[in-house]
């Protein structure tokens, strides 16, 4: 290959030499530029991925909206300012101990924010939103919310952490924010189950309240859990799991209402 | 001579990837499932003929878009119960795409593509910004034609 040796060892080139030359310098460019194409070609695919996850952090424009304590928990969420930006920004839900801390959307169907930032602009990672069939202030007896599942545990790629047993029993506790009230959650049960799980994601209970028997359903498909004998609303946050249509679910129940946020702030 | 080289090179990449061609990773699931999120567009910015199928790119304010011609000046086009029709011959199923026709468009039916303009339409069909809404786009405010993706992630 090397052109050079040949060149020292033989300053006087015979016909066949030369063209021996010729060709291993084409040869070297054809590589040279088949590498720069695949150099670029992987500068692209890895460009793409940071902005995949570039695009799943909140906005700056939407985090500045909200206050925040010594520990980093969410204290107050200023939703008047938030609707100024997207006004289907219903809630922020925020779990101690975990970086889930979102804002939640909620629209009139189910695909919208799967690829929709809080701003409303492309992304893949989407958004964190309230089941379209659901009332918008959360009032109603169960609620279902959805995150994509992420690595470093953005959007509900935290709630897998849900899945180690001392994890659970470490950080019951959560809170949901709203333009009128801020709840208590409290982290009930963890569920492994996919998508066609009747029980979590029926259109007619949904639509008409809670299904009864979603707590023995629970309590049945949970692998870790806590008391189960609860009247309180119940908010389920899922997320996808592995590649064949699998769900995690983690089920808090709504606590007692914590208190109205002053309007000075 | 290599600062000759060097500026005599940079000028003819901008000139080729910036005045001829174009690219932009595509920030829109619009053109589903024909172009995805993701993808690296290229686009051909010096054409002023264009045909029923092509894919081109425009701009919405500061954003990007891509729809593909459905109509040209003096066709008219109507979409009604979840078809579209181009001169009342209805034209869907020629190119794969997502979505439904559904909901209230900003213009009006029959719409009759003025001279110089396009009617381009979203092949996700659920994305409603496209000349179902803004109206046809007039051919000297169409950035490009997309000549061709590169797809690094869900193929």
């Amino acid at each position: 290959m090397s052109q050079e040796t040949v060149t020292e060892a033989q300053p006087v080139k015979t016909r066949g030499e030369k063209a021996v030359d010729v060709i291993a310098s084409v040869v070297d460019r054809i590589f040279i530029y088949f590498f720069v194409l695949i150099l670029l070609f992987c500068g692209y695919a890895i460009y793409d991925s940071l902005m995949v996850y570039t695009e799943a952090e909140i906005p700056t424009t939407v985090a500045e909206y909200v206050q925040k304590d010594e520990s980093n928990l969410t204290t107050d969420v200023n939703f008047d300012a938030l609707h100024e930006i997207n006004n289907e920004i219903v809630g922020w839900i925020q779990l101690d101990g975990t970086k889930v801390d979102f804002p939640i959307t909620h629209t009139d169907n189910n695909s919208y924010y799967l690829s929709r930032n809080y701003t409303r602009e492309y992304s893949l990672a989407g958004s964190i939103y309230l089941d379209a069939r659901n009332r918008g202030d959360f009032s109603d007896d169960y609620s279902v919310v959805y995150g994509h599942n992420m690595n470093d545990e953005m959007m509900f790629g935290g709630l897998k952490d849900f899945a180690d047993y001392d994890f659970f029993q470490s950080h019951p506790r959560g809170k949901l924010f709203t333009p009128d009230r801020v709840y208590d959650l409290e982290v009930i049960a963890y569920v492994v189950t996919d998508k066609t799980d009747q029980m979590l994601y029926d259109t007619e209970f949904l639509n008409n309240g809670r299904n009864p028997k979603i707590l023995e359903h629970i309590a049945e498909k949970s692998t870790n859990r806590r008391d189960l004998d609860t009247n309180k609303h119940l908010l389920a946050l899922s997320t996808c799991h592995g590649r064949d249509g699998g769900r995690v679910v983690l089920v808090a129940s709504f606590g007692d209402e914590i208190e109205t946020p002053t309007e000075e702030n | 001579m290599l600062l000759i080289k060097i500026i005599i090179v940079e000028s003819v990449i901008y000139i080729l990837f910036f005045q001829i061609f174009g690219l932009a990773r595509v920030k829109t699931n619009a053109m589903m499932p024909n172009i995805n999120g993701g993808d690296l567009a290229f686009f051909y910015h010096l054409d002023n003929k264009f045909e029923i199928d092509d894919v081109v790119t425009y701009f919405n304010g500061d954003s990007r878009l891509y729809s593909r011609v459905i109509a040209k000046g003096g066709d008219s086009v109507e979409i009604k119960d979840g078809l579209i029709y181009v001169n009342n011959y209805p034209i869907d199923s020629v190119k794969n795409f997502s979505g439904e026709l559904t909901g209230q468009d900003r213009v009006r039916y029959p719409y009759t593509v003025p001279n110089d303009e396009v009617f381009v339409i979203n092949d996700n069909r659920d994305e409603k910004i496209d000349s179902r809404n803004l109206g046809s786009i007039k051919i000297k405010d169409l950035d490009g034609k997309v000549i061709s993706i590169i797809r690094t992630r869900g193929l």
